[in-house]
């Protein structure tokens, strides 16, 4: 070759390192972790889910089934639709109360009280907390004999409305969403009071000269204008709950019917049977993950805006 | 439109009343949640200094504070030390390395252009949306492929690949708002790429890079499901599940128990106590971004 084409290809190659090899150098040990620990997965529990997949004297034992484990579900296991109802009204209950206590504490710190800082430090303390950590202390608030709400019913005289709260199916769920709500509230406090803390003053000062009181001062202008925010709180909280594992699976009422989450549902019969169909727990999963999602998007659709918000 | 008219004096005093009495309800309710949200928390600090007996016998009763022997109970009768250990030892290199990894891909999306970043940026993104307990199962088998069951190092891998697409895509936003003639300089004064990212953009970085961390801290500190399928043995328990484990052991000694709660939730909220500002805002930063 001529010494100019030679000088041209070293200098393509050269440009082509150029464009390249900082990218490679620098996204590599990331893309790395990325493919091996979840896009694998990923695509392994799809594959999965289509085949029967036993470990006999641990070996595993494929066989291709088809959506025979999708229709099991859907049509027969009645575990599965327990979970999922209790994890829709938990979902929607705790969610409710979380975000509306979150904005009425926010609304609260926007206007100033006094220690405010503080206030807003102590509130949100339960979201550091570990999911176990929770778990433990609320079972023991909710303890027959040596929880405080017990005892202090009993010490007030109302010793028979005393119950093991936890331990009752018709309050195990109550129970529950009271914790969360405990739990998460903080969170959405801070996601509402940056959000309100966003609205220029002048807007909220024009409202109160207008002779609004605080409370229709709060529906009408600062909720719609919260909207954005709001709708992230709720389609995070929601989607949050559906995945919710921790708890349920501490307090130990996940094994019961009443307490019984998916997820909860779904590492017993991975985990902790004995000849199951690792197939059939890949499909619950692959099968509430879609559910997530679909959810997710249809609530942030349905619940934005109409208009695009102006101030 | 404003009332134009005057008001008597009686009418404002009235008014007055009114409005103070508002605020007392205002701050009564406060304090009353306040109470809610610390409760119980400072109810199980106080359980773990009393007498496991009388914890039974009598709820209210202070008689027996404060009981320091139930923290060296702790640590003599049982392996929370060994819990503790598994824990820093798997935390802390997980956030350290995992946040540089994050920041490098962060950075490389944000400032370097060839084909397929776009590509690349939208999957990290939307992989945030996936459940963990979706990839549980081959997640499982494959961690037994690769001999990483029951190690520290398995489950600090773990973590870190569970959280790049997040801390990517939060680093590479913080990334985009640094002025490109900073690297720009820097190039000028001789720098490479690979000394740009480290001398000059990584520190520039530092706030969103410090959010990041203290946020995955909080995260892995806490983290349960993957620990609690990915170890089993007894010597790699983290401090959730030992916590757990400790519950099912000692059942009745409600005092070991919150001891064990009690220190275990000290890191974190030490942490907080410092960081509440920088905490509360990568709170926030990452809803927003979701």
């Amino acid at each position: 070759m001529g010494k100019r084409a030679v000088n041209s290809k070293k200098k393509r190659w050269r440009q082509l390192k150029q464009t390249w090899l900082p990218p490679i150098i620098f996204l590599t040990p990331a893309a790395l972790l990325f493919v091996i620990f979840f896009v694998y997965p990923l695509f392994d529990a799809i594959r999965i889910s289509f085949t029967s997949l036993k470990i006999q004297a641990g070996q595993p034992q494929q066989v291709f089934v088809g959506l025979k484990h999708y229709r099991n579900i859907v049509l027969l296991d009645t575990d599965f639709r327990i979970g999922f109802k209790n994890n829709l009204i938990w979902a929607f209950v705790s969610c409710v109360a979380e975000i509306s206590l979150g904005l009425a504490l926010a609304v609260i710190l926007h206007r100033g009280i006094r220690f405010g800082r503080f206030f807003r430090n102590a509130w949100f303390i339960p979201m550091v907390l570990s999911g176990v950590v929770v778990g433990t202390l609320w079972a023991w608030i909710y303890h027959p004999d040596i929880g405080i709400i017990n005892a202090v019913l009993r010490l007030v005289g109302l010793g028979d409305l005393a119950r093991p709260w936890l331990g009752l199916d018709s309050t195990t769920l109550w129970a529950m969403i009271i914790i969360t709500t405990w739990y998460y509230t903080g969170f959405n406090m801070v996601l509402s009071l940056a959000g309100i803390s966003a609205i220029p003053e002048e807007l909220l000062e024009a409202a109160r000269i207008d002779g609004t009181n605080e409370w229709q001062n709060i529906r009408y202008v600062i909720v719609p204008l919260l909207r954005p925010v709001l709708v992230t709180e709720w389609v995070l909280c929601f989607s949050g709950k559906l995945k919710m594992f921790d708890i349920p699976y501490v307090l130990g009422v996940g094994a019961r019917a009443a307490g019984e989450t998916v997820v909860t549902y779904l590492y017993r019969r991975a985990f902790q049977w004995g000849t199951i169909d690792l197939g059939y727990a890949t499909a619950v999963a692959v099968l509430w993950s879609i559910f997530i999602l679909v959810a997710s998007l249809v609530w942030s659709h349905v619940l934005r805006s109409r208009e695009p918000l102006e101030y | 439109m404003t009332k134009d008219r005057a008001i008597s004096w009686q009418e404002n005093e009235r008014a007055r009343t009114v409005r103070g009495v508002q605020r007392a309800i205002l701050y009564a309710l406060v304090v009353l949640y306040t109470l809610f949200t610390i409760g119980p928390v400072a109810w199980t600090v106080l359980l773990s200094l009393r007498v496991n007996k009388e914890i039974i016998r009598a709820p209210f009763s202070l008689s027996t504070f404060p009981r320091w022997a139930n923290y060296s109970d702790l640590f003599g009768q049982s392996k929370y030390l060994t819990y503790y250990g598994n824990s820093v030892l798997i935390v802390v290199p997980a956030i350290f390395v995992g946040t540089i990894i994050a920041a490098m891909a962060g950075y490389c999306l944000a400032r370097f252009r060839f084909t397929g970043r776009e590509f690349i940026y939208w999957v990290f993104f939307t992989s945030i949306l996936i459940p963990p307990a979706l990839i549980l199962v081959p997640l499982y088998r494959q961690l037994v492929a690769f001999h990483m069951i029951n190690t520290r190092w398995g489950l600090g891998m773990l973590y870190m690949a569970s959280s790049i697409p997040f801390a990517t895509y939060i680093l590479r936003s913080y990334f985009v708002t640094i002025p490109p003639d900073l690297a720009d300089a820097a190039k000028i004064d001789g720098c490479n790429e690979w000394s740009t990212f480290w001398r000059v953009m990584l520190p520039v970085a530092m706030p969103g890079v410090w959010s990041l961390a203290t946020f995955s801290f909080l995260l892995y500190w806490n983290e349960f499901l993957y620990a609690v399928v990915f170890i089993q043995k007894d010597a790699y328990r983290t401090l959730p599940l030992g916590i757990q484990y400790f519950r099912g052991q000692y059942v009745f000694n409600f005092a070991l128990i919150s001891a064990s709660v009690t220190l275990a939730s000290l890191p974190v909220i030490i942490f907080y106590a410092i960081f509440s500002e920088q905490i509360i805002k990568s709170f926030r930063t990452g809803a927003v971004k979701a």
